[in-house]
């Protein structure tokens, strides 16, 4: 009796499971598929989309050639790049710094830096994104790659200080002290004995943030400037003007990227364990 | 002696140069940006885009009734696309938690090794591009559809459902979209519920119906409260989804703030929008943390344990 | 010459959330010389902890000074100060092996690879651990972490270490031969230990000096026999061993010597400062130093033997191996505890509760204290 409810239960675990990937699969699966009048009808095997969104778009239609300009593509990509890179870096630093005061200091607004710290996370993405709009128009600032960056640290900062926070919660922090009776001023302690040890932490905080920078569409669709599309705002336009058969490929190479960034995250965590 | 402190003052400066330069991001680039929006919600718009610096509450007015009568009648048009999101991002909390709540207790139940894989290949999509996952599911529900092509060809139907740029199509997308979001704290709860309270509750006489209402209900009840509020507050101000799946069928508050900054140009009316979907999640937090302790601040829970 | 260590009127408030401040240190002085083994003893929240961290740099001092060889070292940030710590927790850096966690001082001074490499091998052949230097300190028992961080305090050889707490996670066998080493080492090396303790066996088993501590304030400060045998006040006499204390009358001094009088009648003669007609006197005596006879005859029958001599009535008896351990509780004196070899009345294997008793403590076993018991 006991036993069959759990089969029942383990049937619906693996249907979920199912639900989740199944149409993550379709994309992959699809990419390949040669048909490129009815992308959902499968007529054979062909790397052509990926040859395509590659630059080689010798065996391309009319009908497919959708990506009008792979320079297009590659430029959005790499302005993605850009500014992932540089928001990991600054929300690193930025992030990191919080943490780290938090941890060890006391200090009477404590509190408010906790909440202030949890406010970025819990704001919907487009009221972040059209508040950091309206600031940088009224300001005058000009829209393209530094207010995207700008923008992504305000909240991937909170990213990186929950991260980090949750590793310095098990330090010791007896240890720093030892260092510095040791001789060691603060910096020395700091490179010798504080980094090395919350560097898990602060590498998995830093991996966040750079993949919800790459990944992040809604803040950047509205304060990213005609020449500064990122892959997901180009991605987003495609969507919505049409669907060929490039983008399953485009999203493939992107799944593949995203599996190859979450697996590098998931070996940094278990070697801080 | 002096009352000098040496080792306070070190301190104090250590601690001023970690927080000076957050602060100073922060207060700019994240408070600055919330006030001015406040700020602009209060404005009147300009004929051609931008702003007059007097003071205008119409534009909450459109949203709350008190219309401009001498241009228009009040038309709760933008009430009810409000209340419509609130109702989807309802909806959404509800049917995330039906879909994860059986499946945490499963995952709760597995040895360690299947434990932690499963919880991996639940985080994972959350790493996955939202586009790349939105246009799976654009690829299953249109007509010409995987969907729609397996019930054609299992002769259940002739011609294509409309599934797509329906509001059915965007909770769908909406669900699979938060799932991930929702399982975490759930599981939190799930996990730490002790399997024999469960079988001290069937032995005791109560039915099974009983020992869920009476004994797993209350246990898991954070964890419900907690991933629905992390759903519900993405899904409340979404325009991705909508725009993508529900096409101009579906106007959510999200499409609605994106049309006032980028074709309509009425960004005093869109900030206000905006600070209506800011004030609601506001409030829904400060509920939630009254009535459950801070300790269970649902958005600490989930991330962390996503990125730690 | 200036002493090694000078600790001059220090003080020292802790704000609690919301309640009065907490004296931790309240006008304490206090000198170290050179070799020397000094314990600061102590219950919790007495302010051992809160001095050692001063001298070490991580705590301020409302007002005070402290100085080494003659220099105030108030301003020096801890990683200037010229001592070294051993920490409760030992702290050791789970990061770097057993050699680098040694090493980590002279890594830091800058001191080259080979030099450095000769210096951690021998000061882990000091501390017993030969040999030990590529093992990953994760894998150390408590007493082996204990040992490096020992030899990570003196590897850099600091002329005062401040050891806090070292040895209260050990089992109590191992802690006993820690006791002895720290002691040799100490000795060996010749430098000056500060040590921090609760635990008042320790503190006499290994110290030149004890300094008791309690509210901040020094209760008492000497070696450990006079802190033993000849406790200042109730607090030492509580804290330190275990202790009868009763009051007595004074009823009259001729010369030398006082008679007084305890509640219940008993009369005894005494000599001493202490010892001032009018004023009554709290007297010390140890467990150990009660003999006890079966029956209210046996008191009697010693009328002339100096000393307190009391009567009671065994209310308690336990067997420790060595000792029985035996509670009396005397009328208008109260319960009194005394550790006997051999009970007197041996034939019958022991005294049953209930039987009453006599006792007897010498004069020369009896301290006066001074100022009545807390």
């Amino acid at each position: 009796m006991f036993r069959k409810r759990i089969g029942l239960l383990a049937v619906y675990g693996i249907a979920f499971f199912a639900f989740i990937y199944a149409p993550i699969f379709l994309v992959v699966v699809y990419s390949f598929n040669a048909n490129p009048v009815n992308m959902m009808i499968w007529s054979g095997f062909t790397l052509d989309w990926y040859r395509t969104i590659f630059g080689f778009s010798a065996a391309t239609t009319e009908l497919s050639l959708y990506v009008e300009s792979t320079d297009q593509l590659l430029r959005a990509v790499r302005n993605s790049l850009i500014v992932a890179l540089t928001t990991t870096l600054v929300s690193t630093v930025l992030g990191t710094s919080v943490a780290l005061a938090v941890a060890r200091f006391r200090f009477r607004l404590k509190a408010f830096y906790r909440a202030l710290m949890f406010l970025p996370m819990i704001m919907p993405d487009i009221v972040l994104g059209i508040a950091l709009l309206i600031f940088f128009v009224s300001f005058g600032m000009s829209l393209g790659l530094v207010s995207i960056i700008i923008g992504h640290c305000t909240f991937l900062t909170s990213y990186v200080f929950i991260v980090v926070s949750a590793r310095l919660a098990g330090m010791d922090m007896s240890l720093e002290e030892a260092s510095a009776d040791l001789g060691a001023n603060g910096w020395v302690t700091f490179r010798k004995v504080t980094l090395p040890l919350i560097l898990p932490g602060v590498i998995g905080g830093a991996l966040l943030a750079f993949i919800i920078s790459m990944d992040d569409l809604v803040i950047t669709y509205f304060i990213s400037g005609v020449d500064s599309t990122t892959l997901p705002v180009f991605i987003y336009g495609m969507l919505r003007r049409g669907i060929k058969p490039e983008i399953n490929a485009i999203a493939t190479v992107m799944l593949l990227f995203s599996f190859l960034v979450a697996s590098l995250g998931l070996y940094f965590r278990a070697r801080g364990r | 002696m002096s009352a000098r402190k040496p080792i306070e003052l070190r301190q104090k400066s250590v601690l001023a140069g970690l927080l000076a330069a957050p602060t100073l991001f922060l207060a700019v680039f994240f408070a600055g940006p919330l006030g001015l929006m406040f700020i602009y919600s209060w404005l009147e718009p300009g004929l051609y885009g931008g702003v007059e610096w007097t003071f205008y509450d119409l534009s909450y007015g459109r949203i709350f009734g008190w219309a401009d009568t001498r241009y228009e009648k009040f038309d709760p048009v933008y009430l009810e696309i409000f209340l419509r999101s609130v109702v989807l991002a309802l909806q959404t909390s509800f049917f995330c938690l039906l879909i994860c709540y059986p499946a945490a207790f499963w995952v709760s139940r597995l040895g360690e090794r299947a434990k932690s894989l499963c919880l991996f290949l639940i985080t994972l999509p959350f790493f996955v591009s939202l586009v790349v996952r939105l246009f799976a599911w654009v690829l299953l529900l249109r007509p010409t559809g995987l969907i729609n092509q397996f019930l054609i060809g299992l002769g259940l139907i002739d011609t294509p459902l409309e599934i797509i740029f329906t509001e059915t199509a965007v909770v769908i997308g909406m669900v699979y979209v938060f799932i991930p979001f929702m399982f975490l704290p759930l599981y939190a709860s799930v996990e730490k519920l002790d399997a024999s309270l469960i079988e001290a509750s069937g032995d005791l006489g109560a039915t099974r119906l009983q020992t869920f209402r009476k004994v797993v209900l209350p246990l898991t009840l954070p964890g419900i409260i907690g991933g629905s509020i992390i759903v519900f507050i993405p899904s409340l101000g979404n325009f991705i989804v909508p725009s993508l799946l529900g096409g101009a069928k579906v106007v959510m508050t999200g499409n609605l703030i994106e049309q006032q900054f980028l074709s309509a140009r009425n960004w005093p009316f869109g900030a206000a929008l905006g600070m209506t979907v800011m004030a609601s999640v506001l409030l829904l937090l400060v509920v939630y943390v009254r009535l459950l302790g801070r300790d269970e601040m649902p958005a600490a829970r989930i991330r962390s344990s996503e990125g730690g | 010459m200036a002493p090694l260590l000078e600790i001059r009127n220090a003080t020292r408030h802790f704000a609690t959330q919301g309640g009065a401040p907490v004296t931790a240190l309240d006008g304490l002085s206090l000198t170290v010389a050179d070799n020397e083994f000094v314990t600061l003893l102590g219950p919790s929240g007495c302010g051992k902890t809160t001095l050692l961290r001063a001298i070490s740099g991580f705590e301020d001092l409302d007002s005070g000074d402290i100085l080494i060889e003659g220099t105030s070292i108030l301003d020096r940030p801890a990683h200037a100060r010229p001592v070294n710590t051993v920490f409760q927790n030992y702290a050791l850096f789970p990061h770097m092996n057993v050699a680098r966690n040694v090493g980590y001082s002279l890594e830091v001074a800058g001191v080259s690879g080979a030099e450095r490499a000769r210096r951690v091998a021998e000061a882990l052949e000091l501390v017993g651990l030969g040999g030990y230097g590529e093992r990953s300190v994760r894998q150390l028992s408590g007493g082996q972490q204990q040992r490096v961080a020992l030899a990570r305090a003196i590897v850099a050889r600091p002329r005062l270490l401040l050891l806090d707490e070292p040895l209260s996670a050990l089992d109590r066998n191992l802690r006993q031969r820690m006791q002895e080493e720290l002691k040799q080492l100490q000795h060996g090396l010749g430098i000056s230990f500060v040590f921090v303790t609760h635990d008042q066996e320790e503190a006499l088993t290994m110290s030149d000096r004890i300094v008791v501590l309690d509210g901040g304030r020094i209760q008492q400060l000497g070696p450990p026999e006079d802190i033993y045998f000849r406790p200042e006040n109730a607090f030492v006499a509580r804290f330190v061993g275990e202790s009868n204390l009763v009051t007595a009358h004074v009823l009259s001094r001729s010369g030398e010597e006082g008679l007084l009088e305890v509640a219940g009648g008993a009369r005894l003669v005494l000599s001493g400062d202490r010892v001032v007609p009018g004023i009554d006197a709290t007297l010390l005596f140890r467990p150990e130093s009660v003999s006890v006879a079966s029956g209210p005859e046996a008191a009697a029958s010693e009328p002339g033997a100096a000393g307190l001599s009391l009567a009671g009535r065994l209310t308690q008896s336990s067997f420790t191996g060595s000792d029985y351990r035996l509670e009396i509780d005397v009328p208008g004196v109260g319960p009194l505890k005394a550790t006997v070899r051999h009970l007197a009345q041996s034939s019958s294997g022991g005294l049953a509760p209930g039987e009453p008793v006599a006792l007897h403590v010498p004069s020369a076993a009896i301290h006066v204290l001074a100022g009545p018991p807390a």
